[in-house]
């Protein structure tokens, strides 16, 4: 066993030098993104215009999507590669699915493994190259956990379908370049037997947006009325909807894993570091330590969870419930966050501080504990897909879908 | 980085498993706990000929140079009975502070019979019901020309009823002492505890001469040595409860699938599924410290805030364990013959063994950051 992420293969010691020069090249000047684990820039259109410019020039490298095959966009090149991507991107707080706000980690994979060759030369280039933006388009006002009572219904029409129906609390700020959605193609059909997955041209005429504000930011409600898509961009045949969610729902329940792990405690500490009150320096006192170590202990199971599943499914031995598992405890372990930075910082740990990176505003912190228990299904779905995964009341354990 | 063990490691976690489904079967192991002396003199014997009691001991002192990480994984495959008895402190713990802190002539005298499995040792340091520290040890030594005389006594040994020797702390005028003790000396009288416990003694001392050669340290910093050599014994330790989680998590998952009430298997209803969820987490959250923990020992790495990490998490998460498996198996885990109550019995024994969860947490901290340190 060895924990040392940098305990590299000859060739990987020879790629980690290439992306760590490039890297300090393209990252200079921009120590402030040090915490940006996450792909909000909360409105600062020149830090968004910097993280859009950093992916297309990663993408060009190819480095985005390193494993997915060159004529795809991608970098053609090994999962060893790739870990050492992870690597040195996280040490300038940035990870490699989150440089900006598009669900290509998502859609990539999951076109790569289930569309035809015709979609995959087309749809995949400009993904894996990060010069557009896609978001993922799936809950519907009526459906929430339940993905599958699709009503937004795409018909077949000659050469296109037509998609009439309504999504919500999806996207983020910038207008999209695709929309990545899962709509009902046979509304008479058997449940699950009548759901495809189809990538539509977010300028196509009859969609519009409209912005939904929520507490742990902006998000949307996307209305399709008569919106015609060519039927050469439904990806993994029409009504096998359900099994092509395998792919995409792993991908999103964090089996990806990450060795990004968040920042939040960190700024805590530093924090607590630099200030005093009339008892003295926050980090020395008694009470202060006490919460302090019960989240960086949570924090450090999470992050050696998230990387435990990284490594393993670049293996291709992904943990059965790893990404959900971590999943839902990332979820409890954000929540009790949201306490104990109130109970060490007070009225200080509801402040909102745009020059910090919003994932370690201790504004945010206090709003993602409630308002991050249900993007993708709730705690309660993960833990229901957690037992499926370890085969509890079953015959046989459900295994993790294949994501690389 | 490479998350998996070894093919030598598999092999030797494979022989471990399979002596402990040999020596310590799952039906006799709550026997055992029953009789109230947990400890098996076979069992203890074998595994010294195997070569595991003192195994991290340098080879030319009779040990088995063994690295830590290979320590737990032996370890870990002990905890799935759990096989009871002095193994962490006769083939771990002893051989460390002696190694450590005893003169080459004790080390001589102690270590190889102890690798042989002649010599069996408890270990009482703090006497605090709780914690671990320096304050709350009450056994006193007078000093007595070169050595001192004992009276009081250590508190919470665990299996001192199987030892030859106590390796034991005392507050003498000079401050903290460690010495070995031979528990067949008059004057000392081994008093068992009664409760939800297994094999936890208060070793009484009344006048107890014990001579300069049997004095480990006398050094001013003894306590200081003492607790800082334990600590790459403690990762050891929390994988001995890794491997009890990991038992007790796979009789749980069984037990889902094979108990039938209202009709189907309980595995099927949601709030049973939660109790299981909750307990991998836990189980893995002890894995994965634990290992980390080891694997910085072995490669240098600082450790001191690691160690205590796993162990305050190992020691919550057996706990822990252990409680969300009786919310499965309700009535028959609390039956006495049940293999889940060794385990809970265990979870409880070895909670506060060597310091709480809470204890270890600011042993972290302090390790992380000093109170009083600059930024």
């Amino acid at each position: 066993m060895n924990f040392d992420q940098e305990a590299d293969t000859p060739e990987q010691a020879r790629f980690r030098r290439e992306v760590r020069e490039w890297l300090e090249a393209a990252m200079a000047g921009r120590g402030d993104l040090k915490w940006s684990t996450q792909w909000s820039t909360r409105g600062n259109e020149v830090e968004y215009e910097f993280r859009r410019d950093l992916a297309r020039k990663l993408g060009g490298k190819g480095w985005l999507f390193p494993t997915i095959p060159a004529e795809y966009g991608g970098g053609g090149l090994s999962v060893d590669h790739q870990f050492v991507l992870e690597g040195e991107i996280s040490r300038h707080g940035l990870g490699l699915s989150q440089v900006f706000y598009t669900l290509a980690r998502i859609v990539v994979p999951v076109v790569h493994q289930w569309g035809n060759e015709e979609q995959k030369k087309r749809m995949l280039p400009p993904l894996c190259k990060g010069e557009v933006i896609c978001w993922q388009v799936m809950t519907e006002p009526q459906g929430g956990s339940d993905l599958a009572t699709l009503t937004t219904v795409a018909k077949r029409v000659g050469d296109e379908y037509v998609i009439n129906g309504q999504k919500v609390m999806v996207g983020s700020t910038h207008y999209p370049d695709y929309l990545w959605t899962i709509v009902n193609t046979n509304p008479g059909g058997e449940r699950h037997e009548n759901v495809s997955w189809i990538y539509v041209n977010a300028h196509t005429p009859g969609v519009t947006i409209q912005p939904l504000p929520m507490i742990m930011g902006m998000k949307n409600i996307v209305f399709f009325d008569d919106v015609h898509v060519p039927v050469d961009d439904l990806v993994g045949g029409e009504n096998n909807g359900w099994r092509v969610s395998t792919t995409h729902l792993e991908l999103e329940h964090d089996g990806a894993g990450s060795v990004s792990g968040d920042p939040a405690v960190d700024r805590l500490i530093e924090y607590c570091t630099e200030n005093s009150d009339a008892m003295g320096r926050l980090i020395d006192q008694p009470d202060v330590r006490r919460i302090l170590a019960d989240a960086i202990v949570d924090g450090h199971v999470l992050k050696m969870l998230q990387t435990r599943n990284l490594w393993f499914r670049l293996q291709r031995d992904p943990v059965p419930y790893g990404g959900v598992q971590t999943r839902y405890l990332r979820r409890m372990v954000g929540l009790a966050y949201s306490q104990r930075f109130q109970e060490i910082l007070g009225y200080e740990g509801l402040l909102k501080d745009l020059s910090v990176d919003e994932a370690t505003d201790f504004d945010y912190v206090s709003r993602r504990g409630p308002a991050t228990l249900h993007g993708g299904g709730t705690l309660d779905t993960d833990r229901l897909q957690f037992a499926r995964r370890l085969g509890l009341g079953r015959r046989q354990r459900e295994s993790a879908p294949v994501t690389i | 980085m490479d998350l998996r063990f070894s093919e030598e490691q598999l092999m030797l976690q494979d022989v471990v498993a399979r002596f402990v489904h040999q020596k310590a079967p799952e039906t006799e192991v709550p026997r055992w706990f029953q009789s109230g002396v947990t400890h098996q003199p076979d069992l203890y014997r074998q595994a010294a000929d195997t070569g595991w009691i003192g195994m991290c001991v340098p080879e030319p002192l009779g040990g088995g140079g063994f690295a830590t990480m290979d320590a737990g994984i032996v370890f870990e495959q002990l905890g799935r009975s759990p096989v009871p008895g002095p193994l962490y402190t006769s083939a771990i713990l002893a051989p460390r502070l002696l190694g450590e802190l005893a003169s080459p002539d004790q080390q001589l005298r102690f270590i190889p019979a102890t690798c042989k499995g002649d010599l069996v040792w408890a270990v009482g340091l703090s006497d605090s019901s709780r914690r671990f520290t320096e304050n709350d040890i009450t056994l006193a030594a007078a000093e007595a020309g070169s050595g001192v005389v004992l009276t009081g006594k250590k508190r919470f040994v665990h299996d001192a009823l199987a030892a030859d020797m106590l390796l034991c702390s005392a507050r003498s005028a000079r401050g903290t002492i460690l010495l070995a003790v031979d528990l067949h000396l008059q004057g000392i009288r081994i008093a068992p505890h009664e409760g939800f416990l297994s094999s936890l003694y208060d070793v009484e001392f009344d006048q107890v001469e014990v001579g300069e050669n049997d004095i480990i340290s006398r050094s001013p910093s003894c306590w200081h040595d003492t607790e800082t050599a334990l600590e790459v014994t403690l990762p050891i330790l929390s994988a001995y409860k890794v491997g009890a989680c990991q038992r007790v998590f796979e009789m749980t998952v069984d037990y889902t699938n094979e108990r039938v009430v209202f009709g189907q298997p309980i595995g099927r209803f949601q709030r049973v599924q939660d109790h299981v969820v909750e307990l991998t987490n836990h189980m893995d959250a002890a894995r994965w410290l634990t290992y980390e923990a080891l694997w910085k020992v072995d490669s240098g790495r600082p450790y001191r805030a690691a160690v205590h990490e796993a162990k305050a998490v190992a020691s919550q998460s057996y706990y822990q364990v252990c409680n969300y498996a009786n919310m499965v198996f309700a009535g028959p885990g609390t039956s006495l013959d049940h293999p889940l109550v060794p385990h809970t019995v265990t979870s409880r024994n070895l909670y506060g063994f060597l310091g709480d969860p809470n204890y270890h947490k600011e042993k972290m901290m302090d390790a992380l950051f000093p109170v009083g340190s600059g930024t």
